[in-house]
């Protein structure tokens, strides 16, 4: 303020020449003030001629109609002559003469009232010497101060108070406290002749005092800031008037009191809701709250009135200074830790918010400054406080979200604020707050959309600030067999806090939205990766709107939700008040609707000629370009994002955002999830590997297989020699290259080894002991048959004891089938999955090793025992009881036929309702060409169904189809061993008993499968279970 | 005498199917031969075969046509001797076949019993055959003769009765066509008034691609002949099964389609009139099914199967063995894509029912007409084997005999006692 030091000088010189005071006298101070105030706060600069020009006319009209035609003309006849002099007319500076006039006319005060008589003599000379001096002190004046002192309604006032408001220092002494009658006679300035002139006499009314004294405190604007301390008014003259100032200053509380204008106060206010700092009307603390300065009170309230009304500035005072001291720590991007982008697009998001309240607030301002109708407190109250509710709304969701502990990792912070947004727009009441809180949402969904975008578009989960939900598990990678379940993982950290305190997870608002999204979004990006790894040419990204075809997510998202909300609910509303939210969602779904319909007709007519490749090279070229662009569209977005309006209670966000961003991501899976299973089927022959699979794990290749199993059998049958994993694993390449050549080489077989004698051991008495006890009355017929026939029985189990695999009761070693899927069937064919095919491989090698053994029980072999019986008859007619031989070998042939009846019905069962209606569905899953998605788990669910189906029951130690399985496998042996061993020995006890350990299987497997049934519904099995109880054998023999 | 396989699926494009490799095996221009030996001891009807347009098909190696062309003569005596003295050639043909065979699971013999070739040289190739490869199969599709024409054949039961020894004796499992049951099919059935050679021959070659389809088509189930047949066979004497083929239809009758189901279809299977051989009712044996396995091809959904199932065994439209498992196994298997049918499911019934030992009775019927007359005898005496006696036509008799009462004895429930009271079998 180097100009202040000049301003004081000239106005001291202004005082002392035209009106005499002394420098300490009390008027000349209040005169200064008035000069300095007139000065400062001058209206005069940006002059609008025509309001001047109507003021002087009205002046003039008023003039007539009081009677003073003289004082009218003459007004008139001056202001024309003034207008008309020649200085003015190539003054560089325009408008001037208007300017002073302004001047002039603010200065005067009511001109009807000035006593006539004297004026009436004066009045001819006055006003054009007046007008002379005037100009010539004014104009000179003005003119050279200009450059220095633009104070055009445009340049913030708050400037000057960001100066000086620190010093927070004001004159404390209340204006105009003295009359001095000088200072008010108001139309013509006192000029050369008048300052000697006593002072006039119609001042002398006590209300003609009051009236002058109330205009000149009016018309003072003291700068109650600022380095220039104002002057006490030093003591009167004359004793007497010293007394109320004395009794003033002693009585303590009013002495403390600056009385503050209304209108300062308003300013105050405004500028300190502009820029929340420290100011001369209220301080902060060090906790960062505000309060209302001490001893600030307005001219028409007390003290403590006018604290109490400004008081409900102080707490939105401590928001707007929490926000924008967030707004600046957040307006650079930090990098270590890097700030998560929806942080910076939350207080982006804000920023757009204050600047409007801003904007609104210079408003105010211009509105308070330029006095043209009357502001008082109460009507900027009003004004202020849909802002104010707002800022306290804002201020709430934004604690709630910023309510982390410092450790927080960025997609808690992220996630959190989103969802802290998202429910208060959920919550609020108000349509306006909703508009406000649904703009900051979606300006914080910004950088989820982008990275969404970016993923959708690219394929690239471009996720620097490590905030976004989903991330990337860099560990499996995309050749990796678990990538389609575990290449993505889904954050969702329940932060201590929340479970700590018993409030509800602000994220759950927002997972509303998202969880329905993920699903796909997740499965969009694996399978653009998918596709990126197996060298497809990248699928063209399809618009989401017609017209915009290089549109990002984010515009399409905004232009959405401001098309639904801005236009047609508002008719709705207004025809069905109550039924607007269903109006609306059926708008909205309807609009949905038809908006895809439509999009996807343009889609097909645009795109659906083109070319791959030639859409790929030219999509490739202008990267760079939409780079730009999209540099671009970042303000037109946030623009856009700011012409959303309020948002009326009807309408759900959620159910707005979800609806917005659901169809077209959708829509982005599906042309990619066509795609990738197109090439996954097409090129990479999804098909064929889980063919082969089936073809060999499922014996679903049947004579392959039974080439497979009949060789290995026959060797185990030999005694178990040279079987172990390598040369069953050449043996089965070399059977499945038959069918598949090319595949044959990915499978590879390994036998689990005998583990341990002792463990063997108790595994073959163990178990059965515990099956006993607990559900098979049959097993201990079995333990006990089984100890009748230990001395048959030894020889195989010695054989097999001796052999080096472990055999499972059903004497089928313990195979694995590995099938090394190349990459991308991996995907389909993981480990886990094999592993229950590998159970199912089990469960059906050991219904083949039953019935491959009674198969293999042939007629021929037992013919030879013919010869014998033709001697044996000539021989010895002398058999006493024993049986004769022919007929024990009928029996034992009727045992093979029951046996083999018994095993074939389960096989051919299994093999109808299980294994070929999987099969059937595979396939069929398969043409249907589904997305990846769909293929890997519908062909999970159909794996676990037929396991269910097979295996029967989930407990692994007690399956009791294995249980039946294995005894019938058990009897094949006895059979077996007494077909081919020397059958003149058998006697009729031991046909007897197998014969009665079967009926015993037969009718457990009954009894089992009744009450499964009876239980619970099991289609598939009531056919199994109908046949088996029509032919429970009838083997009892006397 | 053919040692021929007749399929019609024979002219496939390559890796259209799996199976081929089970009957064809490929030549060095990838075309496909079959694995089939075709023997004859008068050339007439090879020669029809190699002026037909299947004639590129065979190896001309395995084609055998006796140097003398006169023939059996409709003598069983005469064929079975001459395969004696053929054995060599024969056999080298056999041989070598077999050695060609990967995984040889047994043999496929087509014959009639009736005549001299197919019943005596067939009777011969049966017999070595069993002594050759004891371990291997041994399957027949055997054409009985026509009950209702007064046979060109005098000779016809002999033939029968000795053929019928072998058959019992040497062959695993005997798949009988009969050709008065043919016959009647194609005039009752498919309203043919004369039914030509080649129309029966169709019928035959359908039942034989169809029962064969679950070899050629591998699928979870009857991959291999044993697996096949091993259930519906309990004794080994009663391996004779019949056949039944529904819906039968000719190339000319393609106009009349019906709608076919799973039941449907097995229910077709059961009567009689599908059947392929002819036995009359016997009122006085409650003759019954032992073993029955349908094999149904077509878009079948398998739910359908035990639901059909269910159905048929609560109408009890099958009679069963009271003594041992009663059920009717089905074997679901593909159709060939070539063959273009006009029907969605068809269905093959090989059963093994105790009324076929009616065809056996007749025979020997027949045979003791003749035997009480000592007629025709003296062609046989010709032959060596006859030369010092007639030995040899009383043991057949016996044996099939024996044949006889075992299946009427599996009509009763104490079957499973049943070699108690049987004297000891002879062989």
């Amino acid at each position: 303020m180097t100009n202040s030091g000049k301003f004081d000088a000239l106005t001291k010189q202004l005082i002392t020449h035209l009106l005499g005071f002394k420098e300490d006298e009390e008027n000349f101070i209040r005169s200064e003030q008035f000069v300095l105030s007139n000065l400062l706060y001058h209206h005069c600069l940006a002059v609008n001629s025509h309001a001047v020009r109507r003021s002087i006319d009205g002046l003039a009209l008023k003039f007539t109609v009081h009677g003073q035609h003289q004082r009218a003309a003459r007004l008139k006849d001056l202001t024309h002559k003034f207008l008309a002099s020649p200085i003015f007319k190539d003054h560089h500076e325009t408008d001037l003469e208007w300017s002073l006039l302004s001047l002039l006319l603010h200065l005067s005060n009511s001109p009807t009232q000035v006593p006539l008589e004297e004026g009436e003599v004066q009045l001819p000379q006055t006003p054009l010497d007046e007008g002379r001096q005037e100009e010539l002190d004014w104009a000179a004046y003005l003119r050279e101060d200009d450059p220095d002192y633009v104070l055009g309604p445009e340049e913030p006032l708050s400037d000057w108070s960001d100066d000086d408001d620190c010093e927070g220092c004001a004159g404390k002494d209340p204006p105009g406290e003295q009359l001095y009658t000088h200072s008010s006679t108001p139309p013509s300035l006192p000029e050369d002749p008048l300052t000697a002139k006593p002072p006039l006499p119609g001042l002398k009314t006590l209300e003609q005092l009051h009236r002058a004294k109330s205009w000149l405190s009016a018309k003072t604007h003291l700068q109650y800031w600022g380095p220039k301390q104002p002057q006490e008014l030093p003591a009167s003259d004359h004793p007497m008037a010293n007394i109320a100032k004395l009794c003033e200053g002693g009585s303590g509380i009013h002495r403390q009191c600056q009385q503050l204008s209304e209108w300062a106060v308003m300013r105050e206010v405004v500028w300190s809701l502009m820029c929340p700092v420290s100011s001369h009307v209220f301080v902060t603390n060090q906790k960062g709250q505000f309060s209302v300065r001490r001893g600030i009170t307005l001219s028409s309230l007390t003290p403590a009135a006018s604290r109490s009304m400004l008081e409900y500035v102080c707490e939105p005072l401590m928001h707007l200074h929490v926000l924008d001291a967030f707004m600046h720590n957040h307006k650079t991007p930090r990098l270590e830790p890097p700030t998560p982008f929806t942080v910076l697009a939350y207080a982006s998001g804000l920023w757009h918010w204050r600047q409007a309240f801003h904007h609104h607030l210079k408003g105010l301002e211009d509105a308070i400054k330029d006095q043209e109708s009357t502001h008082t407190l109460l009507w900027l109250e009003g004004e202020l406080l849909p802002w104010l509710r707002t800022l306290a709304v804002l201020f709430g969701v934004h604690m709630k979200a910023f309510a982390l502990p410092p450790e927080a990792s960025p997609r808690t912070v992220a996630m959190r604020l989103l969802g802290s947004l998202c429910e208060s727009v959920e919550g609020a009441g108000e349509a306006g707050v909703r508009g406000v809180l649904l703009r900051l949402l979606l300006h914080t969904l910004r950088s989820y959309l982008s990275i969404m975008h970016s993923w959708l578009m690219h394929g690239s989960l471009l996720d620097h600030a490590q905030e976004f939900i989903v991330h990337r598990d860099e560990s499996v990678t995309v050749y990796d067999e678990r990538f389609w379940h575990k290449a993505f993982i889904l954050s969702f950290e329940n932060d201590d806090l929340n479970q700590n305190r018993d409030t509800r997870n602000p994220v759950m608002a927002i997972m509303k939205i998202l969880s329905p999204l993920l699903a796909i979004l997740t499965s969009v990006g694996k399978s653009q990766e998918l596709l990126a790894a197996l060298g497809a040419p990248p699928v063209a990204l399809q618009s989401h709107l017609k017209g915009h075809t290089d549109c990002s997510l984010e515009e399409v998202v905004v232009r959405y939700i401001k098309g639904t909300v801005c236009s047609p609910p508002k008719e709705s509303e207004r025809e069905l008040p109550e039924d607007s939210e269903r109006g609306q969602e059926d708008s909205t779904k309807g609009k949905v609707k038809e908006s895809a319909a439509r999009n996807s007709t343009v889609l097909a007519s645009e795109y659906g000629g083109l070319d791959p490749l030639m859409w790929a090279a030219f999509n490739e070229t202008p990267q760079d370009n939409s780079v730009k662009e999209t540099q671009l569209n970042v303000d037109h977005i946030a623009s856009l994002i700011e012409e959303i309006g309020d948002i009326p209670t009807g309408v759900s966000v959620v159910f707005l955002l979800t609806s917005a961003l659901q169809p077209l991501v959708r829509r982005r899976q599906e042309e990619l999830s066509t795609k990738l299973t197109r090439v996954l089927l097409e090129e990479h022959q999804l098909a064929i590997h889980c063919q082969v699979v089936r073809s060999v794990l499922l014996m679903e290749a049947g004579d392959v297989m039974h080439e497979f199993y009949s060789h290995l059998f026959s060797k185990m049958d030999a005694g178990g020699e040279g079987i172990d994993s390598i040369s069953l694993t050449l043996l089965l390449q070399y059977c499945v290259a038959r069918l598949y050549p090319d595949l044959a080489q990915f499978f590879s077989v390994s036998l689990l080894l005998q583990r341990n004698a002792e463990e063997q051991a108790s595994d073959s008495s163990q178990p059965s002991l515990v099956k006993s006890d607990r559900v098979l009355p049959i097993e201990e017929h079995e333990r006990l048959g089984k100890r009748t026939q230990k001395i048959h029985d030894s020889k195989h189990f010695q054989k097999s004891a001796s052999s080096k695999m472990s055999l499972t009761r059903a004497g089928v070693p313990e195979l694995q089938i590995c099938y090394q899927a190349p990459w991308p069937a991996n995907l389909l064919l993981t480990e886990p999955v094999l592993k229950k095919f590998n159970k199912l491989f089990n469960f059906s090698l050991s219904l083949k090793r039953v019935t491959n053994g009674l198969e293999r029980l042939k007629f021929k072999e037992l013919s030879s025992w013919n010869l014998i019986l033709g001697h044996e008859a000539e021989e010895s007619s002398t058999e006493g009881p024993q049986m004769p031989l022919q007929s024990r070998l009928h029996r034992l042939q009727l045992l093979r036929q029951w046996l083999l009846c018994f095993s074939r019905e389960l096989h051919d069962h299994f093999a109808n309702t299980a294994f070929l209606p999987f099969y059937q569905a595979v396939e069929q899953l398969i043409l249907a060409a589904p997305s990846l998605n769909t293929i890997i788990t519908e062909h999970e669910k159909l794996l676990n169904k037929i396991s269910s189906e097979c295996l029967m029951g989930r407990d692994e130690k007690i399956l009791p189809l294995q249980v039946v399985l294995n005894k019938v496998f058990w009897l094949t042996q006895q059979l077996s061993h007494l077909w081919l061993g020397d059958v003149s020995r058998v006697n009729v006890e031991e046909i007897t008993n197998l014969e009665t350990h079967y009926a015993q299987v037969h009718r457990y497997l009954v009894n089992f499968l009744t009450t499964l049934v009876s239980h619970s519904f099991s289609p598939h099995l009531e056919g199994l279970t109908r046949t088996l109880v029509d032919t429970v054998p009838l083997l009892t023999h006397q | 005498m053919e040692y021929l396989l007749k399929g019609r699926w024979k002219i496939m494009p390559r890796r259209a199917q799996t199976g081929k490799d089970v009957f064809f095996y490929q030549a060095d221009d990838e075309h496909y031969i079959p694995r089939s030996v075709l023997l004859d001891l008068e050339p007439r009807v090879i020669h029809t075969i190699m002026n037909s347009p299947y004639a590129k098909l065979y190896n001309p190696e395995n084609i055998y046509m006796s140097k003398q062309g006169g023939g059996a003569g409709n003598n069983w005596a005469a064929g079975f001797s001459q395969g004696e003295r053929i054995y060599d050639e024969v056999f080298d043909i056999i041989d070598r076949e077999a050695d060609g065979s990967d995984s040889l699971e047994g043999f496929v013999l087509c014959h009639s019993i009736a005549g001299g070739t197919g019943s005596g040289l067939g009777s011969y190739i049966l017999e070595r055959l069993n002594d050759r490869f004891p371990k291997k199969l041994v399957q027949t599709y055997s054409v009985f003769p026509n009950q209702d024409e007064i046979s060109d054949v005098v000779v016809q039961p002999y033939n029968s009765l000795l053929t019928l020894k072998r058959l019992t004796q040497s062959a695993d499992c005997v798949v009988v066509l009969d050709n008065t049951a043919l016959n009647r099919i194609a005039s009752d059935r498919l309203h043919i008034t004369n039914p030509t050679f080649s129309q029966i021959n169709s019928l035959v070659s359908n039942i034989m691609s169809v029962s064969t389809a679950t070899l050629r088509y591998p699928s979870y189930m009857n991959n291999d002949l044993i697996g096949l047949i091993a259930p519906l066979i309990p004794t080994p004497r009663l391996h004779f099964l019949m056949t039944g083929f529904t819906p039968l239809t000719t190339d000319q009758e393609v106009a009349s389609v019906r709608k076919t189901t799973v039941l449907d279809v097995m229910r077709r299977l059961l009567q009689p009139k599908n059947m392929m051989v002819s036995t009359p009712l016997d009122r006085n044996t409650q003759h019954c099914y032992i073993s029955i396995l349908n094999i149904i091809q077509g878009e079948v959904d398998p739910t359908q199967v035990h639901k059909s199932l269910q159905r048929i065994r609560e109408r009890k439209m099958a009679q069963f063995i009271p003594w041992g498992p009663a059920s009717i196994q089905v074997a679901l298997s593909k159709k060939s894509p070539y063959i273009q049918s006009a029907h969605r499911v068809s269905g093959l019934m090989l059963a093994n029912h105790t009324n076929i030992s009616a065809l056996f009775e007749r025979t020997l019927k027949q045979y003791d007409k003749l035997r009480k007359r000592e007629a025709f005898l003296e062609q046989f005496r010709k032959e060596n084997m006859f030369a010092e006696s007639l030995d040899e036509l009383d043991q057949s008799r016996e044996v099939v005999q024996l044949l006889v009462d075992e299946y009427v004895a599996a009509t009763n429930p104490d079957y499973l006692s049943w070699g108690l009271k049987q004297g000891p079998m002879e062989t």
